[in-house]
């Protein structure tokens, strides 16, 4: 018996997160939620969603939350419902990075289309600087499963993202 | 011949350290052209052709454009990784090394006794050809670097009327020039890439 997730993203619908419960052997599951908490404390969930929580129908293995307006690395939790009690959980810390990847990704792009940009100083540092956040929000979950310094990674990411006329 | 975007995300992975040893080399020989941040344009770019190509949804023709460019920026350490993967190392494959691994050094002490393979030249001796024949191993196709009594030799004459050496990978001969070798004397041939 164990209860497992996954989770993932891709790049045609960035911004869904997508779960899959690869759970075996649960006993007398009726029901099922999940819940992204953030860095901060606060739940993320879907436009309109009134709960902390969004509702998994037993029914389905995989569910499809659109609600990742950015990276973010969430703890995320999934409670199995036997009866009227929680019978099952499991948290897990999960890093999303679409919008960094699809950012370095358009850089590339960018840079197969003109070379020279690899000569310019500012685009360059700026580059890899990125790429160093987001290999090191990567670290920051898989090696220290720690959501503090991986959102530290994703925020100082989404700076230069979202400044790509300063940085790039 | 076409190349599929996962060939050439790990001829990337591949190059990258041999672009870090091979350019710092080249700093040396050809500072004019080296470019010492190769290594690290080829991780980032292999990170961003290696994520796109794992998501469900993409764009072919911007996979094919990165992974282009990929392919591109690999350059001489592409042809290299693909000789390492296992592949003709691009349009002209490499017979004469046809293995990955390199011919062990050979390092001995000259004494009068008769050459061997393991103590290629004896006293009075300055040329043995490395050709296979003869019992002598063959390291055509390999460059070689030499050192005569601790001393890395050149191939070049210094022109002090100390020693150097000539090598031909092609026919395999080897001579020591402004001097045979003479008993006790420490020689190492280290056969490189």
């Amino acid at each position: 018996m164990a209860q497992t997730f996954s989770a993932s993203q891709d790049v045609g619908n960035i911004t869904v997160a997508t779960f899959e419960d690869t759970s075996t052997g649960l006993v007398g599951v009726t029901g099922r939620l999940i819940y992204l908490r953030k860095y901060d404390g606060t739940y993320l969930v879907p436009t309109g969603t009134t709960t902390d929580y969004v509702f998994w129908p037993i029914g389905d293995t995989t569910i499809d939350i659109d609600c990742l307006d950015k990276d973010y690395c969430l703890d995320v939790t999934v409670a199995w419902y036997t009866g009227s009690t929680v019978g099952y959980t499991l948290t897990s810390l999960v890093l999303f990075r679409g919008y960094s990847e699809r950012f370095l990704r358009q850089l590339v792009q960018a840079l197969a289309a003109n070379k020279t940009l690899i000569t310019n100083k500012n685009f360059w540092d700026n580059m890899v600087r990125l790429r160093g956040l987001v290999d090191s929000a990567i670290q920051g979950v898989s090696l220290l499963n720690d959501q503090t310094i991986t959102t530290f990674c994703l925020d100082e990411a989404k700076k230069l993202t979202d400044n790509r006329q300063t940085f790039f | 011949m076409a190349y599929t975007s996962d060939d050439i995300i790990l001829w990337g992975k591949i190059s990258q350290p041999l672009a870090a040893l091979g350019e710092f080399k080249r700093k040396h020989t050809d500072g004019s052209t080296v470019d010492l941040d190769l290594y690290m344009q080829l991780y980032v770019v292999r990170k961003s052709v290696e994520w796109y190509n794992s998501q469900d949804t993409i764009d072919t023709d911007i996979l094919y454009s990165i992974s282009n460019y990929l392919f591109a920026l690999e350059g001489i350490y592409g042809l290299d990784a693909q000789f390492l993967d296992g592949g003709s190392g691009g349009i002209v494959a490499p017979t004469t090394t046809a293995s990955t691994t390199l011919p062990e050094p050979i390092d001995w002490v000259v004494s009068a006794s008769a050459a061997t393979a393991t103590a290629p030249l004896s006293n009075g001796e300055s040329t043995v050809t490395f050709n296979g024949m003869g019992g002598m191993p063959n390291l055509r196709g390999y460059n070689m670097d030499f050192t005569r009594n601790n001393l890395l030799q050149n191939t070049t004459d210094p022109g002090d009327g100390s020693t150097y050496y000539s090598w031909n990978r092609v026919t395999g001969v080897f001579a020591l020039l402004n001097g045979a070798a003479f008993t006790s004397e420490r020689l190492r041939i280290l056969p490189t890439r």
